[in-house]
Parts: structure tokens; C-alpha cells; sequence
């Protein structure tokens, strides 16, 4: 195979470094708007409006740079202090992790707006927002959430309350699998309110490429002292897996720990900063599956702590 | 970023970022264009990376998802990519540069990430977010494919 080689070794462009760097300097200096526009919306957006259900309509594309609306909904609480750490948001490449969906649902003149989706690959955030004028509208207007992937039932999202921020209500809700990734799946999901519900279904298919660190060659110790060994785990931007033989520690009486260590040795408690978690059982193990706050870099982890354990990445 | 580190970034990978997205464009314009704006991320991301071989998975992941980007942008438009001809290095085994160009580009970028930049399966798999039977499988096919077409072509 050295012709293959010797094939792309010939494919060479013909920019000069100086070429190269004097275009990035020029675009750099365009403006803003049309450096940071998002690719081509329209369509899919058609696309998955050939999948909705009856109740959903559609909103036109337009420029809105979904990116922006994704940090400002995880970077909201960034000054939060988390265990013994202050975190800072990661740096997230969202560029390709998310799509525009803009399916609208009208609910006692409010329309509910289900913006898009971003996903890293893993785990999936559906982001919507509700026009209204302040938090009193929306008293009373609990939402909940329930996603099939490829008719596999996976995370549930319940009783979620938009939040007013000066202007709108912002809500989110997320789905996670316990094994295999979003990518090249199609998502179904329905939001229920308290009269009625809309539906609508979304392939995964905006996103190339899963980013997550996993260890599955069997038993990393035990989650606490004599209790449950911890035989898989999983880390993502936006998740975190690990699956366990007992389930017996599972009461919020109890208090374990739960997080990750950095690079600097660090300690990061995921325990107060989760969305959500779900604890899901096969046979006689237990798998629980949490999606974080905002998105974390993993490169930066270099272990991860459950319970007793601490199970070093690198 | 650093204006010295950014240029050794484009020196070191300028043609590693080109022959990905010219694996999925086939047009050395629209390879260049791909190219320019990953450096454009690079330079704005102001990530920094733990290695070397960090910098070149992001770089090759971004890559690939513009490419993808772009092609189905074009795709949609119902433009057809075709090559300008302006390529003169394959002249030294042009049956070889027409295989490859005859191949789809999942089993091309496939061929390139494994005889080209020596990566493994596993690496392959991680980088092109599918599972580690679906790389081989292209690996193998492609490689099916690239024989029958040489094959061809010599008894034609």
C-alpha cells in the first residue's frame, strides 16, 4: 500500500503559510454576524418537519447563532462553587454539536418554542423557550419530558420549569443512553403540560463525531466500603456514565462522592451541579446516568471519583 | 493566540488539514476554503492542547465536520462538486488518483487516517465517531474496491 501513500502524499495545497495566515487574519476581521453564522438551517429544519407530529409547527430558519443561546444557558451559573472548586465552564467547540429545530406549540397563548438541540455525541440537550412577560405567567406550568431513542426508552426529564430571564423563559431538558452514542439515531419526544402534550422526532444526524473517555475492562473497586463494584464508566462533555453491581446506597440520605479530579488535582463534586439522574437496572447491575449543568472539557480530567473510588484516567 | 505558534500550527498541518477535507471535497479550491476556515477556528478557539497528537485529532475532527458541513450545504443546493482538473501531481499513477477519487468519501478519509497517518482502528473509530467493526469494514471494502477498479483498468 506505499502507492496509497505515495497517492496522498502528492495532494499538497498550493497556499504558502503567509497565504494561509493572511486569510485567516482577514476573515478574522469581518464582521462578527457573518463570521459566526450558522451553517444552512432551512433545511434541516424541513427535514425533521417531515417527522413531527400534528401539533408542532415550524418557525422560519433564521440567523440566530444557536451557539450563543447554548453558552448563555450553561454559562448562566458559572460562578458557582461546586465542592471545594470553583469551575469554570469548559471551552466548548459547539460548532457541528448542535441543529435548529424551532418547533412551536401554542399552550394557553403562550407558544412554546423547541429552539434546537445540541448533543455531544452522547448525551442531548433540547433547548425551548416561552414568550411571556414574567415568571407569575408561567406559575403553574410544569412541563415534562419523555424521549424514546429508536424506540428504546432512555432518559426522562420531568417536572421542569421554564425559568424567566427578563425577557422570555428559557427551559431545557436533556436525554442521555446508558450505552452506545446519539450519533446517526433518531430521537422521539413528546413535552407534556398540564392539559396537553406535542411531539416530535429528531434524527441525530448534525454531529460526526463522539467525544467521551471510557473504561469498561471490569471491576475499578468498589463503590463504597463492601458495597457494589463499579464495572463501567464514562465520562463526556456533557455526561457522565458509571454502572455498579448494588444499588443499595441509592438515598439521598446518604451522601457519596461523586465527581471528577482535574489535571491541577482539583476536586470537582458533580453532586450539586447534575440535572438530573437516573438510575436504571439490568439484571443485577445498576446503571446511572447524570447529564452536567454546562459541558466540561474531559481532556482536562484526570480521574474520576465514585463513592470510595478513585479511578485514574491517565 | 500566538501569532509564532499559530504560524508553526499552519506550517506543521496545513497539508494534513488540506488532504482531509480534499477527501471529502475532491475540488482543491473548496479543500482550501475548508481549510482556511479550520485554521480561522484554531486561531479563535485560543484552545490550548495537551500534545501534539491532541492538536491533530482536533484539527482532523473539525476538518471533517466542515467538509461534511459543506458538502451537504452543496448537496442541498443540488451543486455539483466537480473537479477542475487542475491537479498535475497524480500524473505519476493517475489510475491510482482515479480509483481513489471513485471511492466514497467515508471509505476515502477512512484509507487516508490508516495508510497515510498511520492511525489505528481504534483511533479511526474515535475520530470518525463510528464503531471499530463499521472502520474496518470500510477499510476492507475500500480496499476491495481500489483492487477491482486497478484490476479493471489494467485488463481494459
Amino acid at each position: 500500500m506505499s502507492e496509497i501513500k505515495d497517492y496522498f502524499e502528492g495532494i499538497t495545497t498550493s497556499k504558502s503559510v503567509d497565504d494561509i495566515a493572511k486569510s485567516v487574519m482577514a476573515a478574522e476581521k469581518r464582521p462578527e454576524k457573518s463570521k459566526m453564522r450558522f451553517k444552512p438551517l432551512a433545511v434541516a429544519a424541513a427535514a425533521a418537519v417531515a417527522l413531527v407530529g400534528a401539533t408542532v409547527g415550524v418557525g422560519a430558519a433564521n440567523d440566530w447563532d444557536y451557539s450563543q443561546a447554548f453558552r448563555a444557558l450553561f454559562e448562566a451559573n458559572q460562578t458557582r462553587t461546586y465542592g471545594e472548586t470553583l469551575v469554570e465552564p469548559a471551552e466548548f467547540d459547539y460548532d457541528g454539536y448542535t441543529k435548529t429545530l424551532d418547533m412551536q406549540h401554542e399552550y394557553k397563548g403562550h407558544t412554546i418554542d423547541v429552539k434546537w438541540i445540541a448533543s455531544d455525541g452522547i448525551a442531548a440537550v433540547f433547548l425551548y423557550e416561552i414568550e411571556c412577560d414574567s415568571q407569575e405567567e408561567l406559575d403553574g406550568l410544569q412541563l415534562s419530558f419523555n424521549a424514546t431513542v429508536d424506540e428504546d426508552i432512555s432518559y426522562s426529564h420531568t417536572n421542569i420549569s421554564p425559568i424567566f430571564d427578563g425577557e422570555k423563559a428559557i427551559g431545557s431538558t436533556r436525554i442521555i443512553l446508558e450505552e452506545d452514542t446519539l450519533i446517526g439515531k433518531k430521537v422521539d419526544f413528546n413535552i407534556y403540560t398540564p392539559d396537553d402534550d406535542f411531539t416530535a422526532s429528531v434524527p441525530i444526524d448534525f454531529i460526526e463525531t463522539a467525544e467521551y473517555i471510557e473504561l469498561s475492562a471490569g471491576d475499578y473497586g468498589s463503590f463504597l466500603d463492601g458495597e457494589g463494584s463499579i464495572s463501567e464508566v464514562r465520562i463526556s462533555p456533557m455526561s457522565m456514565m458509571y454502572k455498579i453491581s448494588d444499588w443499595s446506597h441509592n438515598s439521598d440520605s446518604g451522601r457519596y462522592n461523586r465527581g471528577y479530579i482535574l489535571e491541577d488535582g482539583s476536586y470537582v463534586d458533580t453532586w450539586q451541579y447534575w440535572s438530573g439522574n437516573q438510575v436504571k437496572q439490568y439484571g443485577d447491575e445498576y446503571c446511572s446516568l447524570i447529564v452536567f449543568d454546562y459541558p466540561i472539557d474531559i481532556t482536562k480530567v484526570s480521574a474520576i471519583v465514585l463513592g470510595d473510588t478513585t479511578i485514574e484516567l491517565k | 493566540m500566538d501569532s509564532n505558534l499559530f504560524t508553526e500550527y499552519i506550517t506543521k498541518y496545513r497539508n494534513m488539514v488540506y488532504r482531509v477535507a480534499y477527501s471529502y471535497m475532491k475540488v482543491p479550491a473548496d479543500s482550501e476554503d475548508i481549510m482556511q476556515e479550520v485554521f480561522l477556528k484554531l486561531y479563535q478557539s485560543g484552545k490550548s492542547f495537551d500534545s501534539e497528537e491532541h492538536l491533530k485529532a482536533w484539527l482532523i475532527r473539525v476538518t471533517i465536520n466542515k467538509a461534511k458541513d459543506e458538502l451537504k450545504a452543496s448537496r442541498r443546493k443540488q451543486t455539483e462538486l466537480i473537479s477542475d482538473g487542475a491537479d498535475t501531481t497524480y500524473a505519476a499513477n493517475s489510475d491510482l488518483h482515479e480509483a481513489m477519487q471513485a471511492l466514497s468519501e467515508d471509505y476515502r478519509i477512512a484509507v487516508y487516517l490508516h495508510y497515510y497517518e498511520g492511525y489505528g482502528v481504534k483511533d479511526i473509530a474515535r475520530l470518525l465517531g463510528i464503531s471499530e467493526a463499521n472502520v474496518k469494514t470500510r477499510l476492507k471494502r475500500a480496499r476491495e474496491k481500489l483492487r477491482a477498479f486497478l484490476t479493471d483498468d489494467e485488463r481494459s
